[in-house]
Order: C-alpha cells, then structure tokens, then sequence
C-alpha cells in the first residue's frame, strides 16, 4: 500500500514538473540572477554606505516580468538589500547610470548595441549577464545557457577580474568557463 | 589458584597473592571504566567530526544546489570514495527531495532518509548518520546527509581491549615480581621467629640466643615478646639447674654417711647382729647406694647443663678402669644370680682419658645391665677399634627396640618397659656427655628380648703422651 502511494505521488510529479518547468523559465533565471549576489564580492567602495542597496539593472525588454520584483521584495543579502532598476533601450547618456549598477542584466534585445555597452561599463565594477550567444567570448561575464531542460551557466572569469569582481570558485565549479578573451 | 587453600597457604605466597589480585582488580576496573567511557564517548566524537565534515562538504555544494547543478554536485560526492568508510551520502534540495547521491557499494539498497529540514545526528544499527542543513549567506539552499560505517570505531576499540590486556599481563607480571621481592620483608622476619618458637618447643634452641628484631612493626613486637620470653625460660632453667645442684650437692653428704654407717654395722662395729637384721641392713645398703647413685647422676647432670663440668686427661689403664668398676657391683650379680664374664683381659690396654669419668659411665652401663637382666651373664670385654680403645657391656636382659634406642642418651627419656626397673634415667645422658668430653663415645646395639650390648670407646695412649707421662 505505502508502495503503491509512492508511485502515485511520482507518478504525479513526472506529470506535472516539466510544465512546471516551462512555466518558470523566467522565474529559475530571476532567482539565479539574486544568487549571482551570493557568490560575488564587490570592491568595498561600490557600496554608498555599509548597509547600501545591491542595484540591479535590467537594460532592454524585460522578460521577467514581476518575478524578479516578487522575488526581490524584503530580501536582503549579507546585509543588503535589493533594487531593480529598469533603463529603455540602450543609449550612450545612461552610461553614468549602468555604471553604477551592481549587476546588469543585458536583455536580448540589445544584442546588437552589446559591444557599445561594454565599452561604457569598461573598468566598472559591475557584473554583466545576458542571454546574448557568445556573450562571455564577446567581453560579458556570465551566460544563461540551455542543455536541454536545465538552465546552465558559462562564465569569462578573466572580464571579472578585469573589473574588480571575484568571483567564488564554486560558481566557476558549476559553470562552464571561457578562457578566450 | 586454589582459593580453598588460601587458609593453609603459606604467608609469602598469600601476600604476593593478595597484591597481584588488588593490583589487578584495580587495573582491570579502571581498565573497564576506560573501555566504557571510549564506548560512550567515541561515537559522539564521531559523530561531531563526520558532522564538521558534513557542513565543509555542504559548504562546498552551495552553488551547486543554488544553481541546480546535479552532475557539479554529485561529483563532488563522488571525492568520498577517498574515504572508504563512508557508505553513503546525499544532497537534498530546499524542498527535501533528493539532489544528489553517493553510495560506496554500487549495489546497496539503502535508502536516503526523507529530509525532514532538522538537522540530526545518530548512531545506530552499526552506522553513524548525520543530516546537516546547508546555508548560504543565511539562507537555507538545502540539507546534506552523510553516513559512515563503524569499523573505525570497532577497530579502534578493539586496539583498546588489547591494550588493556597488554597492560593487564605486563602489570600482573611487574606485581608478581614486585611483590614476591617485597614480601620477604614481612615473611622472612616472620619465618625467623616462627623457626626458633619451634626449636625452643622441641627442647633444642640454644636459650642463650636472641632474636634479631627487625624493625617496630607487628613482627618485630611478637620477635621482642619472644625473646622476653626465652628470657624468662632461660632464667627458670637456670634456678631449676641451680636448685638441682644445691639440694643433690646438700643431700650427697648425708647419705654417704647414712650408707658409712650401715656399712659399719653390717661390718660388726656396732655389735653382733641377728641374721634378720642383716638381711635389713644389706636391702638398705642397696637403696643407699641406688640414692648416693640417683643424687651423683643428678649433680652430674647440672653439672653438665651448666657446662661446667672439666675433664682430667692422663693416661690411665683399661684393666684398672674394669677392675675399679665392677668392684661394687660384685655383691648384686651374686644376689641377683648373674654371672659376670670378663674378656680381653689379657692385654694391658692404655688409654688416654678421665679415669674417673671413664670408671663413672662404665657402672653406669654396668648398672643398666644388671638390671635389665634376670638370668644370664653380663659380659666386659676390652678391645679396641682402628685408634680408639673399647670396653663393651654385653648382657642378656630385655633388650630394646630401634624406638628406644633412638632417645637413648638424651635426658628427657620417658621411660617404657624399663620405667620400673631404674632411676632418674639420667646415666646414659651422663655417660654420652663424659665420653664425648674426653672424645669418646658409647654406642648401642640391641635385640628385644635377648639383650643389649652398649659400647664405650675410648682414645687409646700415643706413644708421646706416654713418655709425657
């Protein structure tokens, strides 16, 4: 009987996972974008006081819709709490803006603007991830991937390092890095 | 060992006993308490150890779980075939399902306890389990569970059992050497005393002589309270020696002249007697002389336990010492019926020694074999033996047994068969120590029921000794 009740119970879940997983594309890239926080550590300085805000900037279409917001809400992390902020379609006068961004997710739709918004960010202390192919052989830093089902990650470690960011080795464990430049 | 025994064991292997068992029992309780506070103990500091390791691993799968990456995570499980202890491991995600697993045998059923989001720690069923949650920057990302078998822990105690039983053997042997070394502080002092109480008790200790005492404990009191003792003995047989010598000494003279004075009226000097009178007097002629005898033995004696008795060494002839002997015996062997036999009288023998001690142990034998025998003869004959001259006394009285003959010459003789026929049994005891004084001896040889034949031997006269006289 208690058999027969676990099968049920798997039965199920098989069932109704994978459309939960479609579902939540979104939702498992907002949560790992908030956990990228875990796993990096900014320079000292970034931060306007000791207990400032983590500022995310979402630059383009966003596709996360109030996900990331939810999410977000009363979070606070090793002592900082969470901003989202959103800026239109990329423009040369937000630069001072985007600099001053903790992380800053590049959506798809600025692909073609990419290279000119790595070049304002060049030197900032800010932790760019996209969905953009390619996006860490092109200067970014880390990669929303897909194997299959699994969302997966691929990190340039040297762009991190090249803007003062570290980045936790077990990050890099469960990420697929690019060497190249 | 034989703990029946134990009463009659004797004190040195009862100590040695007393401090190896109390030595061991000790060390094999405290052994015991040493084995049950590992037992207690150990698991928990397993315990505690394979939970730190528990969190170091959980530690190290944060990113992996927070990024959902199974293959990162099992890998990292999969760095615990390193440690072939470990039988089982296994992540769990926020919501308790299982994320990844380790199994050591690839065949194990075991199944993965359900996480219940607490964290627990137990030992049971011989495995160690723990089940730590897994924090990142305070928030909780998922649980970790870790399971290990116990051999380390079985090994390990086992190391322990044979190290106490090491140290039991060793230590019983180190006890059993200390001890049987130590002992002999108490059992030999002891042994000491106990030795000469009996030496005393059988008559043979020199009273004169004392014990160490060996130190102020119980043994050295019993050692002093001994010699206290033989103290006391020693003077009781001194006073009892005196008072001998002082009442045989007083009692000599009178009777010598009580037996000149019958010897005068059996001589006529006091007038005719009737035959009656005679017969009267010459019975206590008899006793007279037996008494003079028993006070002379006796004065001898004390004398001879005062160790002052000396002896006067001339050369002095076998046939004289004989004829001197005999002389008052004549009369009784005439009453009695026996007939005395002289042999080797031929040979003018010279001896060397104290013609009167000589003549005195001589009667002595003469007197004993007069009266062990009612019918027969009673021989003297001289000869000698290799350097020493022999005067034998050979008669066919009662004879003795090997029992007798055996506490002959001492002087607490207790009497058998003989007791009605003699005195204070002192004569031989008296006889033995002259002739041993002038380095003779007496001997006996005997058959019950057909006689004895006692042995006096004396050193014949060397040449030199003669011219010196």
């Amino acid at each position: 009987m208690k058999k027969f009740r676990r099968f049920i119970f798997i039965f199920v879940l098989a069932t109704v996972l994978p459309v939960f997983g479609q579902v939540s594309e979104y939702a498992v890239k907002a949560a790992y974008l908030l956990n990228f926080v875990w796993f990096v550590n900014w320079p000292e300085k970034v931060y306007d006081d000791e207990d400032g805000a983590i500022e995310i900037g979402i630059l383009g279409d966003d596709p996360f819709g109030d996900t990331l917001d939810n999410m977000a809400k009363g979070k606070v992390i090793n002592g900082h709490s969470i901003i989202i902020r959103r800026f239109e379609n990329f423009d040369e006068g937000q630069a001072e803006k985007l600099r001053k961004c903790h992380l800053l997710f590049i959506c798809y739709s600025e692909k073609n603007s990419l290279p000119g918004i790595l070049r304002i960010l060049k030197g900032a202390p800010v932790l760019t991830v996209s969905e953009i192919e390619k996006f860490p052989l092109l200067g970014g830093m880390i990669l929303f991937d897909q194997e299959g089902q699994r969302i997966t990650l691929a990190i340039n470690p040297k762009a991190a390092q090249k803007a003062k960011l570290e980045i936790s080795s077990k990050l890099l464990q469960v990420s697929k890095i690019f060497r190249a430049e | 060992m034989n703990l029946i025994n134990f009463k009659d064991m004797p004190l040195k292997k009862k100590i040695v006993m007393i401090a190896v068992i109390s030595t061991s029992v000790s060390l094999l309780v405290a052994c015991l308490f040493f084995v049950m506070y590992e037992r207690l103990t150990y698991p928990n500091i397993r315990l505690q150890s394979l939970s730190t390791w528990a969190q170091i691993m959980g530690n190290n799968s944060t990113a992996a779980l927070t990024f959902n990456d199974h293959k990162t995570a099992e890998e990292m499980l999969k760095s615990l075939k390193a440690n072939p202890h470990v039988l089982s491991a296994c992540l769990y995600d926020t919501k308790g399902k299982v994320f990844a697993q380790y199994k050591r045998d690839k065949d194990a059923l075991g199944y993965f306890p359900i996480a219940t989001g607490k964290e627990e720690a137990e030992y049971s069923m011989g495995s160690l389990k723990v089940i730590r949650d897994i924090f990142a920057g305070g928030e909780r990302v998922g649980s970790i569970f870790l399971e290990t078998d116990t051999e380390e822990m079985k090994s390990r105690l086992e190391n322990y059992t044979l190290i106490t039983l090491l140290i039991g053997l060793l230590s019983f042997l180190i006890s059993l050497l200390v001890a049987s070394r130590l002992q002999r502080y108490v059992s030999k002092p002891l042994r000491q005393v106990v030795d000469r109480m009996k030496d005393i008790a059988n008559g043979e200790g020199d009273l004169t002589k004392r014990l160490e005492v060996s130190g102020k404990d119980e043994i050295g009191d019993v050692a002093e309270a001994f010699n206290a003792f033989v103290g006391k003995l020693q003077t009781v047989g001194e006073m009892k020696l005196d008072l001998i010598s002082v009442v045989s000494h007083q009692l000599k003279t009178p009777v010598a002249e009580i037996n000149g004075f019958i010897e005068n009226m059996l001589e006529g000097l006091t007038g005719e007697i009737n035959p009656r009178q005679k017969r009267y007097l010459q019975e206590m002629r008899l006793i007279g002389r037996e008494n003079y005898r028993l006070i002379g033995d006796l004065l001898n004696a004390s004398k001879i336990d005062r160790g002052v008795v000396t002896v006067d060494l001339k050369p002095i002839s076998a046939k004289e010492v004989v004829t001197m002997a005999i002389r008052d015996y004549e009369q009784i062997l005439e009453q009695k019926g026996l007939r005395l036999l002289l042999e080797g009288m031929e040979e003018d023998m010279k001896l060397y020694g104290d013609r009167d001690k000589v003549v005195e142990a001589l009667r002595n034998l003469l007197n004993n074999a007069i009266k062990c025998t009612d019918k027969g003869t009673v021989t003297i004959r001289l000869g000698s033996e290799g350097d020493k001259g022999v005067i034998e006394v050979r008669d066919t009285g009662i004879g003795m047994n090997g029992e007798t003959m055996g506490r002959l010459f001492t002087k607490n003789r207790v009497l058998g068969k003989e007791a009605h026929r003699s005195g204070a049994g002192l004569g031989l005891y008296i006889s033995k120590h002259f002739m041993m004084l002038q380095k003779g001896d007496v001997s006996v040889t005997s058959e019950e029921g057909k006689g004895s034949c006692f042995k006096l031997s004396v050193p014949k006269m060397k040449k030199q000794e003669g011219a010196a006289a």
